[in-house]
């Protein structure tokens, strides 16, 4: 059974907590979870349990938690793995809402077995599990901090959700640092039964909380959490730090999609699907959330930097072109509204240059412009030291600036290059959570990362585009293939799977008369192919087997009795078929088409270019469901080579649109057919406008 | 070499035909496809026999950098009827040509590019990269300042994206790596020592078994200006 979600806040906002192995010695972890909940002011009701009784930090100690009179909403598990299932089953007892797991030593060392029991026997007493392996967590709601954390927890705007212990603990220290204020704090730990998505489902409806971020290592429940990944980022942003990108090829090369499809490409293409913000590191995490935090949204208006200085201005603009941040450049209105500050050997246009000899006053006047402008949407802000600057009006100006900004609702953030004034400056001004950094990249990505979000709310779409496919047609030819004992499809079984979703593949037919040669040209439209099928001739061109390009019915006669003719010559004994009339396919960009089930995601539409260059290149794009025509276009924009379907070299744009139907295709075929693990059409060949798109080869695997 | 640019130098010509940019490309010692140069239609099915089919043919001139959007290439020709339309075609487009190009087809599923270009600071740089219709779209490149050594050559190779394309790729023959060191030395120094060359391109250069070999090149000559100051002065 699953609690719904208001439930789940009671783990958040427990009226009252056991310690299950409370401890006196103060080395303990079982001491530093019920130190750091008494210390840390929680209002509930703390109950510490321990056989031996007595007293620990002035609260009195039970033997077991059924000797506690009252309810008990949160139980704090930190006794010895072989003893936590027995625990658990008293806590199930005495009707314990959550317990949380500290204890390690469970699936994440092997012991699998007893991580399920203990799930069962919660099942069993309708009790939810956090953890095991995890260092506990922290929620500002109800200022409960049962964590063994070395330091104090300031509550904030940020809710920090990691899978990994040690790192967490240490995350807490580093935002008493960096003086990021949390409003929630949870180790997931082996995510036995509560995972991300539960404690999503809490931190969407926390007001306190405006960013998530969270700390994965590998994904469980995927299709799960991109539904509530999706919820949260309609709300509020979550940025992520994932490791093991460079863990590739887990899957085997069973089909191209597989092999290509490192796992985390896929988790890379669905958090990017979901509107999360990826990070690369520690540092540039904790600067996006502080900045995420606090900012206020980017109005309709366009960015401008100010500057007092010439190089940082060109760096700012770099990054902005990096994070997609447009500059305003209506040269005449900069003119208008910066001309007043600007002296006349500086520049209004954008980057505006208030030159080498600004001084504080001359930073208030400019800016103060984008505070009135309507057109002027967001501030970048640097300064680079010099000695007519006073450096003591350094933070006063930056700040003073910021909440005008602030009460303006408009996002600022500043890059201050300099020696120990400035760093002091900043040091200061970032303990009261004012986003300036030394680095003006660093800056500028913070509000690059708020534009990417804002990009992201205005064109998410979570509808499924879908195909009108014969799903019984396709469950026949799997079923057949499983008979015969095949995990495969053959080429013609593949074809027939193509004609029941309605993809177009080349016309081919075998003739054995002329008559029949010339209806099958008649009916399948001219310029075609003609070979002879027969076993005993292998290389067909080699024998005058084969001819191309015929284009009407006279040269269908011809070629018809040329072949035989030609074949019988090369070998006079040779069993001849027939004569196999095809469509010639002229050539198009080719692409290759896959869908997929992933083992965490589920299923998975992947394209790319297709030929020679699908391996090398990996030119390709991912994207999980909600799966629809804008996300298509989006995975077909991504690819490097985009270029040629549109059309370079003065070609014409390719039929763009007949791909995508192929791709919301593929992505029908794996949705509603589940014996279908792998799905590749290579390639497809995409011809111009209007002109469609043919599929010469697919690859099914089924299961 | 030097006959060939002072005679185009002479005439007035920005760039060279297809078949001189060849010409002086393989007197550096870089295979070309082979070729001839047919000014009559007999010309043109005589060396088609003698190259042997498929061949590809091409109107020649040194105003025709854009040969396949104005229609002057005509590819995988297999017989001597093919041969005669196509040279038909190709006159009849109208053009003022040096010629027909009548070429041999390569047939290789790798395609790189080798260039020569003048930078306004550094002066002239060797590039290497993915050739075809990639190379513009996915600019897999590396770039040097001539003149190179082998070692730069080398480390060109290994800078480009998509270099598992020199190992053993599909059945086909690990790429010679020491042909394509020995062009782009060779380019390089054309750039160092030649001034009244501007920039080189060779695209493709077709892996035909592990041999690179040029299938079509342009060399764009330097504007004469310096040449007539030098005169004046």
């Amino acid at each position: 059974m699953t609690k719904n979600d208001n439930e789940i806040r009671d783990l958040f906002a427990p009226k009252s907590v056991a310690v299950i192995g409370a401890s006196h010695e103060t080395d303990k972890i079982g001491y530093k979870v019920l130190y750091n909940i008494i210390r840390g002011g929680y209002p509930g009701r703390v109950f510490p349990v321990n056989p031996h009784g007595g007293e620990i930090l002035g609260r009195q100690v039970y033997g077991k938690i059924e000797d506690i009179n009252g309810d008990i909403d949160v139980a704090s598990i930190v006794i010895p793995a072989k003893f936590v299932l027995d625990a658990v089953m008293q806590c199930g007892r005495k009707g314990v809402k959550f317990v949380q797991i500290i204890t390690s030593g469970f699936s994440e060392i092997g012991n699998t077995e007893e991580e399920k029991n203990i799930v069962a026997v919660a099942r069993d007493y309708g009790m939810r599990v956090l953890g095991p392996n995890i260092f506990g967590l922290y929620s500002s709601e109800a200022s409960l901090n049962s964590t063994f954390s070395a330091t104090d927890i300031k509550p904030g705007r940020v809710a920090i959700l990691t899978q990994s212990g040690a790192l967490g603990i240490a995350l807490i220290g580093k935002t008493a640092v960096e003086n990021i204020g949390l409003s929630a704090i949870v180790s997931i730990g082996n995510k036995c039964d509560i995972d991300e998505s539960d404690l999503l489902d809490y931190l969407i409806r926390h007001d306190g909380t405006r960013v998530i971020l969270m700390y994965i290592e590998g994904v469980k429940d995927g299709e799960r959490l991109i539904a509530a990944l999706k919820r949260v980022t309609e709300k509020k942003p979550v940025v992520v730090i994932k490791s093991g990108r460079s863990k590739r090829g887990a899957l085997a090369a069973a089909s191209h999609t597989g092999s290509l499809a490192g796992t985390d490409e896929i988790f890379d293409a669905v958090m990017r699907q979901c509107g999360v913000i990826r990070s690369e590191s520690i540092e540039e995490a904790f600067n996006w959330c502080a900045f995420l935090a606090f900012s206020p949204k980017p109005g309709g208006g366009k960015s401008v930097i100010i500057t007092n200085g010439g190089g940082v201005g060109v760096l700012a603009t770099d990054a902005c072109e990096r994070f997609g941040i447009e500059l305003y450049d209506d040269q005449a209105e900069l003119k208008n509204a910066f001309d007043p500050v600007v002296p006349s050997f500086g520049s209004t246009k954008n980057p505006v240059d208030l030159t080498g000899g600004a001084n504080a006053g001359d930073y208030d006047l400019a800016l103060s412009v984008p505070l009135t402008n309507k057109n002027i949407g967001a501030t970048i802000a640097l300064y680079c030291e010099t000695a007519t600057f006073d450096s003591a009006s350094l933070a006063p100006m930056i700040e003073g600036s910021y909440r005008d900004h602030m009460n303006a609702g408009k996002p600022v953030c500043y890059a201050a290059v300099g020696g120990e004034a400035v760093a002091e400056a900043i040091n200061r001004l970032r303990s009261r959570n004012v986003p300036v950094y030394g680095d003006v990249h660093a800056s500028v990505s913070c509000l690059g990362v708020l534009h990417r979000y804002e990009r992201y709310l205005r064109e998410k779409s979570d509808m499924i585009d879908d195909a009108d496919i014969d799903v019984g047609a396709i469950d026949r030819i799997i079923g057949q293939a499983l008979a015969a004992g095949r995990n495969f499809l053959l080429a013609n079984e593949g074809s027939a799977v193509m004609k029941a979703v309605n993809i177009s593949i080349p016309q081919s037919r075998i003739a054995v008369t002329i008559d029949q040669a010339v209806r099958h040209a008649e009916d399948i439209g001219y310029p075609l192919v003609m070979k002879v099928v027969s076993r005993d001739i292998l290389h067909k061109s080699d024998a005058g087997g084969v001819a191309l390009n015929i284009e009407n019915r006279e040269e269908a006669v011809d070629a018809y009795e040329a072949i035989i003719q030609n074949s019988r010559r090369f070998k006079p004994d040779a069993h001849i078929d027939g004569i196999e009339v095809c469509e010639m396919v002229s050539q198009g960009v080719e692409i290759i088409v896959g869908a997929r089930r992933d083992a965490s995601f589920g299923p998975i539409v992947m394209c790319g270019f297709g030929g020679i260059y699908v391996e090398v290149m990996k030119d390709i794009a991912f994207r999980g469901f909600p799966f629809n025509r804008i996300e298509a276009v989006k995975m077909l924009k991504e690819l490097k080579s985009f270029p040629l379907l549109m059309g370079v070299r003065g070609e014409v744009r390719k039929d763009i649109e007949g791909l995508v139907e192929v791709m919301i295709k593929a992505g029908a075929v794996i949705r509603k057919c589940p014996r279908i693990t792998d799905l590749e059409i290579n390639p497809v060949v995409v011809y111009e406008q209007s002109r469609g798109v043919k599929a010469l080869d697919s690859r099914i695997l089924i299961g | 070499m030097e006959k060939i640019i002072k005679k185009a130098i002479r005439r007035g010509q920005k760039t060279l035909s297809e078949y001189d940019s060849k010409q002086v490309i393989q007197s550096v010692g870089i295979p070309i496809t082979r070729e001839k140069l047919a000014r009559s239609r007999k010309a043109a099915v005589a060396y088609a026999n003698e190259i042997g089919y498929p061949v590809v043919l091409k109107g020649c001139s040194d105003k025709a950098a854009h040969k396949t959007e104005m229609g002057l290439v005509k590819l995988n020709l297999t017989g001597a009827k093919e041969v005669r339309n196509a040279y038909d075609e190709i006159i009849g487009k109208g053009f003022e040509l040096d010629g027909v190009l009548v070429q041999e087809m390569i047939r290789g599923e790798r395609e790189f590019v080798i260039g020569l270009s003048r930078d306004p600071q550094f002066g002239p740089c060797v590039m290497f990269g993915i050739g075809g219709i990639f190379t513009e779209v996915i600019k897999d490149v590396s770039f040097r300042v001539a003149p190179i050594t082998e070692v730069d050559a080398e480390e060109m190779l290994g800078e480009i994206r998509m270099k598992k394309l020199l190992d053993e790729f599909r059945g086909s023959p690990a790429v010679d790596r020491n042909d394509l060191i020995n062009a782009l030395v060779s380019i390089g120094d054309i750039g160092y020592k030649h001034s009244e060359i501007a920039e080189i391109d060779i695209n493709p250069l077709i892996i035909r078994g592990s041999k690179p070999v040029v299938a079509d090149a342009l060399v764009v000559l330097s504007e004469q200006k310096k040449s007539r100051r030098r005169a004046a002065s």
